[in-house]
């Protein structure tokens, strides 16, 4: 099963921390390969936390694990970094700024490809 | 020798927290006090064992230095990107080094409020400093930004638990959060606006029909019903001081400057009632020092030009992530920022094709894709300077370490002495160096 969603990417605590022990940490990689989803839509993709998923967009793709989010069933968060950044394209409609956030995605089991 | 730094300024985020206590033993630090989790992680692990990279093997500094030369003078179009976590000094020494080359010049503003600075242009700003926040501010509106995580200290010591001269602690003031997502920042707010993904334009424009006394169509906009529309646009109209903070949640949602053209028309709105003024949540320790030092210098806050030899300003244009994506540039000078780490794959992938040349106290994802990399001291850490906080107030940093490497400023300087020996001058008669008055 696959679900449609909004992909808004941002900061965490974790991610900004993460920063400063370099983006080979532990820390860094854990939290900016991380999707957080509705648990509905955990539950609908038949995935627990801590699970990985597939995330496709129009720009790339990449494999995320699973965190149970307060965001709305239409929406997933990931942490901003270098995983994120392959799921975002690079135009910016003439003003500079690519579209990090309200992005189409496509989210689901890693399994199932 | 141990000893502790007092009032140390945080360089990690825009709220500079100026009252950080560093415990510094053998010159490496061994405690912060008084800071958030950032800025603890930063400081320490702010001494890295880093040493000078030429295509990726170990140089002498001054051979690396005169590798970065002779990328930079044979450059047709160099993009000199960046400068966001280095002091304005070294921001001026950017500026002067892109004119010298003909280089276009851009920060990571463009991919964080540089929407909102084009907003600014199109609008206006009424703004304050964040001791007025403190001081006199009843409502305070936090749209599309997580302060709790990316800013820690600014509720405690600026907005929502500051006790100020005329406002108390958190019982005095009224909080609004506009937000996709119920964040941490969310949770605290006397009133939260979960918005609909990329439905704050629509939001932001129904608030100000309502505002201005007018009716809207239909029952509700952007994932908000009509009930809530009303309860926003009084609880707002009802403020003493009203302060509107803002972060990407507007500016890189769809619409991106038109988001803050309207949030900014709102609070021009809302100024017919009461006062308000707008501050952008800056991310980076001084990202509003790179548009303050571009801006006096250029004329322009970022996506500047000088392959004409005079300042051209066009965002869309010159902003790093066109230049790169179109493959407009056939180098790069990036410094203490990690555009590969934060761009988009495939503008971050062209770093790794074309010659791109690194200053930083990190050996950053960014490079590990440059042919070469130089380590610098940072700045408020190696060396001092001065920074900007996201209310645009001056702040001097302090040199905490003695660092093995230069400051971002003495690197830029050298680079450009070195462009100028290897391509002969192309700056004379420049008007911006003799605005800046370093001009000769």
């Amino acid at each position: 099963m696959k679900i449609e969603v909004v992909l808004i990417t941002g900061r965490t605590i974790k991610q900004g921390m993460g920063i400063y022990t370099g983006k080979d940490s532990v820390l860094y990689r854990q939290e900016t390969e991380t999707i957080e989803l509705n648990a509905a839509v955990l539950e609908g993709l038949g995935v627990e936390e801590g699970d990985r998923v597939l995330v496709k967009t129009a720009f790339g793709q990449g494999v995320f694990t699973c965190r149970k989010g307060e965001v709305p069933e239409n929406v997933a968060f990931i942490p901003y970094g270098l995983a994120g950044n392959s799921l975002i394209g690079a135009g910016t409609s003439g003003s500079g700024m690519p579209s990090y956030k309200g992005i189409t995605a496509v989210v689901g089991r890693y399994e199932d490809g | 020798m141990a000893k502790v730094v007092k009032n140390v300024v945080c360089t990690f985020c825009g709220s500079l927290c100026d009252d950080l206590e560093i415990h510094i033993e053998n010159d490496n630090i061994t405690a912060v006090k008084k800071g958030c989790a950032l800025s603890r992680t930063k400081y320490l692990n702010a001494r890295e064992e880093v040493v000078p990279l030429v295509e990726g093997k170990e140089a002498s500094f001054s051979a690396a230095l005169e590798a970065a030369v002779e990328i930079l003078a044979h450059a047709r179009h160099l993009l000199v990107y960046g400068l966001s976590s280095t002091c304005s000094e070294a921001q001026a020494a950017a500026v002067a080094l892109a004119e010298t080359l003909g280089a276009s010049i851009d920060s990571t503003s463009s991919v964080c409020h540089g929407p909102g600075t084009l907003a600014k242009q199109l609008v206006g700003i009424p703004t304050c400093t964040l001791g007025e926040v403190k001081n006199r501010a009843d409502v305070l509106v936090f749209w599309g930004c997580n302060p709790v995580e990316a800013h820690p200290r600014h509720f405690a010591r600026y907005s929502v638990l500051a006790k100020g001269l005329k406002v108390g602690g958190r019982r005095e003031r009224k909080v609004v959060v506009a937000d996709v997502r119920k964040t941490a920042t969310a949770r605290g707010a006397d009133l939260f606006l979960q918005l609909e993904p990329n439905g704050d334009f629509e939001v932001l424009t129904a608030l100000r029909a309502l505002i201005n006394g007018k009716d809207i169509v239909g029952e509700g906009a952007g994932g908000l019903t009509r009930a809530q529309l009303e309860e926003c646009s009084r609880l707002l109209k009802e403020a003493s001081y009203g302060v509107f903070f803002f972060g990407m949640g507007l500016t890189m949602s769809r619409g991106t400057h038109y988001n803050v053209s309207q949030a900014l028309a709102l609070v021009r709105d809302l100024n017919k009632y009461t006062r308000y003024s707008v501050i952008p949540m800056r991310g980076h320790g001084n990202v509003a020092g790179s548009e303050n030092v571009l801006a006096w210098q250029t004329g322009y806050p970022f996506a500047v030009n000088f392959s004409r030899g005079y300042p051209r300003y066009n965002p869309g244009e010159f902003t790093a992530v066109d230049l790169l994506r179109r493959g407009d540039v056939d180098a790069a000078l990036v410094v203490a920022a990690d555009p590969a780490a934060t761009f988009p794959g495939r503008a971050a992938a062209v770093l790794g094709e074309i010659p791109t040349v690194v200053i930083d106290p990190h050996y950053s994802a960014t490079a590990k894709l440059a042919r070469v990399y130089l380590p610098s001291a940072a700045a408020g850490i190696g060396a001092a300077g001065t920074v900007y906080r996201m209310d645009m107030v001056p702040l001097p940093v302090k040199k905490l370490l003695n660092l093995p490497y230069p400051s971002d400023k003495e690197i830029l300087d050298m680079l450009r002495e070195g462009v100028k020996k290897c391509s002969g001058s192309r700056e004379a008669g420049s008007t911006t160096r003799k605005m800046a008055g370093t001009g000769k």
